[in-house]
């Protein structure tokens, strides 16, 4: 947290949406911003984060998602220039990764347990899943299903842009130091707190403990056991995905299986969760969009390795090798699983 | 459309026939009418496109603007604001919409035919009087105005519209969730009426950020107590008007109560409010709305002797009391529990979607609340369908609103004279 300074405040506010927990941390040195002021700034991020959970939620009858997921097939929606391109770059992401990001993912979803059980659960060889199936209509701003079978799940992009959405709401009203999280998994640090002048510091918990991929940023003790740690500032998002961070196991016997799924294997989907004598994996990346933060950071433990067309955006850097060795290089398999951190 | 399949009181098929209009009224509607439905849930159609302009563009014109978007061969014409950030904002998501920051520039557009009126309720009055003088259809947010004086010059401007149509933005009148529940309470299901419960509950600081200090006024109407109905008029407004629906019945008095428990900003409109109303004949509700709290939302509850019914928006509940009958439909309902409490879910067409195995995608209405009031109006429009909520409704939502709001700052019971119900003309 910032130091306390005679003029500063600070306030904190939070929010239930899209399934978990948004924190906005909000700093001003300015005189004249009274914590009046920044509560109600606060409000509108909090206004906005619960307008787009309406939108975008796969779990809500009536959210914007599920009008699509419902007609697309029929006949194209339309769409606000704003949802319009979160799916363009959605899309985009899908093509970059070679599908291993893919939001067309909620039947395979479905299958494995993460979403609502459905009336009915399709089999192997009715499972469609596949971007290439989504037609987006430049001109008039629609979106269209090619294949009736499709169903859009935007559980790995919709946290981080309802951050951007927040972030450029605080621009607007010239909030120049502050931190937001969605579920600790997707984080945009916004200039940089008065006593640490490097950025925010985030820590991403040890994954021995295979505690969920966590941000908390304020306790120095807790700091000193981190492993892993970024400095965000000037608007840079961060993202972390690990496939312990969520896991069903629908049959006692069974291993637990993760939420993270390759949605190029419909079979075999599950990219496994670490044993628990095996060193835990997790994708760990920076960039100035949490959106794009947010999707690249699933198709990163998906694909297992850096992709040729991952985006110059996109900073992916080794953690340093001389840190707690718990968290240096996780392998899988021979493939490098951790990547990423970026260092202020 | 899919009205037929969710509303079992409106499911005449009747209302589906190509209805031309007249084309003698000042409206500039001609001939509409509604593709036939494509299944459940699906959105409407016109066949024939229909301009709108929406007039205010905070957060309530912008959802407007998203639930529009749904509606095929509607068009956001123009769009009007005199705050310039919130016009922008609403320029970003209809683009193709002319933006002014004066709504008679939109009014004087002879190819739009009808306007959303969500400015702030003081500014109604103006706006409603000049867009239905340039023969636009209005739906107007609830409640309708600040003062009775202008309540009644609203229903009276509607009245003497006579051939454009008026709807008040009160949500509970066309939701297919609220209209099934009303069918299931008129057929006896929950007997006799005993009491009636509503609540509105919201952790929000119902301020705006002052980021123009010329602008701070007006974007912080709702904490101005000169135009301001508090929580009792600008929420409760909304939900008054379901028990006038469900109890067929206006109250002749309300008591009421206020108090800031968070909010110790400066402000003095109440943060947390209860009410009690009496509608006679022992019958009595209670009201309670805050702003510091968000435990269970917004909902209302009819109490009856065989039965409870509990309505959320989105989604509604019959709570059954042990000796009441059991009926036939209830064999295909789905029931959640609530603690000690097992709900059935209200669904519309329970039987037909359980035949077709998508008995769980009829939990939950398909579309927010907001969505089938607009729908709702644009179907009146161009189908001549019966107004979901008129401007008589809205005036006595209102009035019962305001007179609420002056319980509350006066801490008193203030009595509701009936002859403010009623329009003069």
């Amino acid at each position: 947290m910032p130091a306390p300074s005679p003029t500063s405040t600070t306030i904190r506010s939070a929010v239930h949406a899209m399934g978990t927990r948004f924190e906005f941390v909000l700093h001003s040195e300015n005189e004249s911003e009274s914590e009046t002021n920044l509560r109600a700034i606060s409000d509108e991020i909090i206004d906005e984060i619960t307008r787009l959970d309406h939108q975008l939620s796969f779990f809500r009858n009536d959210s914007l998602l599920s009008h699509i997921n419902r007609t697309a097939a029929a006949h194209p929606v339309r769409l606000d220039p704003e949802i319009f391109n979160l799916f363009r770059n959605a899309l985009q992401v899908h093509r970059d990764s070679q599908g291993a990001f893919d939001i067309t993912i909620a039947p395979l979803m479905r299958k494995f347990g993460f979403r609502n059980s459905p009336d009915k659960i399709e089999t192997n060889s009715e499972i469609v899943v596949g971007s290439q199936h989504i037609i987006l209509n430049k001109k008039n701003h629609t979106i269209a299903f090619a294949n009736p079978g499709l169903a859009i799940d935007l559980g790995g992009i919709a946290k981080g842009f309802a951050l951007d959405q927040a972030a450029r709401i605080l621009d607007q009203a010239n909030i120049t130091c502050a931190l937001i999280h969605g579920g600790t998994s997707t984080v945009i640090g916004i200039g940089a707190p008065p006593n640490h002048p490097t950025g925010w510091r985030i820590a991403i918990a040890d994954h021995s403990q295979h505690k969920s991929p966590t941000v908390a940023a304020d306790d120095d003790n807790q700091l000193a056991q981190t492993p892993l740690t970024a400095d965000l500032k000037n608007h840079t998002a961060l993202s972390v995905s690990a496939p312990h961070g969520r896991t069903i196991t629908n049959n006692p016997n069974d291993e637990p299986v993760s939420h993270i799924l390759d949605p190029r294997n419909i079979i075999n989907s599950s990219v496994a969760a670490p044993a628990a004598n095996q060193p835990p994996f997790a994708a760990v990346l920076t960039s100035e969009s949490a959106a794009l933060a947010d999707a690249w950071s699933t198709a990163l433990l998906v694909l297992a390795n850096r992709p040729p067309n991952l985006p110059e955006s996109i900073t992916t850097i080794l953690p340093n090798e001389s840190a707690n060795a718990d968290c240096t290089i996780y392998t899988v398999q021979g493939h490098l699983r951790t990547t990423v951190l970026q260092t202020a | 459309m899919n009205t037929t399949a969710i509303d079992p009181l409106t499911s005449n098929p009747n209302r589906r026939e190509f209805l031309a209009a007249t084309g003698a009224g000042a409206a500039a509607v001609a001939a509409l009418a509604i593709l036939p439905e494509l299944g459940f849930a699906s959105a409407l159609r016109l066949t024939d496109p229909m301009n709108l302009g929406v007039i205010g563009i905070g957060r309530q014109g912008r959802a407007i603007l998203a639930e529009l978007q749904k509606i095929e061969n509607v068009h956001i014409a123009a769009i009007c604001d005199s705050d310039p950030s919130r016009l922008k904002s609403g320029q970003r998501r209809a683009q193709e919409a002319e933006a002014t920051d004066d709504y008679r520039p939109l009014l004087d557009r002879k190819d739009i035919s009808a306007v959303i009126v969500a400015t702030p309720t003081h500014l109604h009055n103006q706006i409603v009087a000049d867009a239905l003088a340039a023969g636009k259809h209005v739906y107007c947010e609830a409640p309708l105005a600040h003062t009775i004086k202008d309540a009644h010059a609203i229903a009276q401007s509607a009245k003497n519209a006579n051939n454009l149509v008026f709807q008040t933005g009160m949500q509970g009148r066309s939701d297919p969730v609220y209209t099934l529940a009303n069918s299931f309470k008129r057929s006896g299901a929950i007997r006799d009426v005993v009491t009636a419960r509503a609540q509105y509950h919201r952790k929000t600081t119902w301020r705006s950020p002052a980021s123009d200090p010329n602008h701070e006024k007006l974007l912080n109407w709702k904490l101005n107590p000169d135009v301001s109905l508090g929580l009792a008029g600008e929420m409760g407004t909304h939900q008054f008007d379901v028990l006038h629906w469900y109890l067929s019945r206006y109250p002749k008095s309300v008591r009421g109560t206020g108090s800031i428990r968070l909010h110790s900003d400066g402000r003095s409109i109440a943060d947390t409010i209860q009410c009690s109303f009496d509608y006679g004949k022992g019958l009595h509700a209670l009201y309670d709305a805050t702003i510091a709290n968000s435990y269970e939302g917004k909902y209302e509850q009819i109490v009856g002797t065989m039965g409870t019914i509990k309505l959320a928006w989105t989604h509604g509940w019959l709570f059954k009391e042990a000796d009441a009958h059991t009926q036939g439909w209830e064999v295909y309902a789905n029931r959640q529990q609530f603690f000690n409490e097992e709900g059935i879910t209200l669904i519309a067409d329970a039987t037909k979607l359980a035949a077709q195995g998508k008995l769980k995608q009829g939990i939950g209405l398909p579309h927010p609340a907001l969505y089938y009031a607009l729908e709702s109006f644009i179907k009146s429009i161009a189908n001549q369908n019966p107004v979901a909520c008129s401007a008589d409704e809205g005036l006595r939502a209102t009035v019962v609103g305001i007179k609420t709001n002056e319980a509350v700052l006066a801490g008193n019971e203030i009595t509701i004279d009936e002859t403010l119900f009623k329009t003069e003309g």
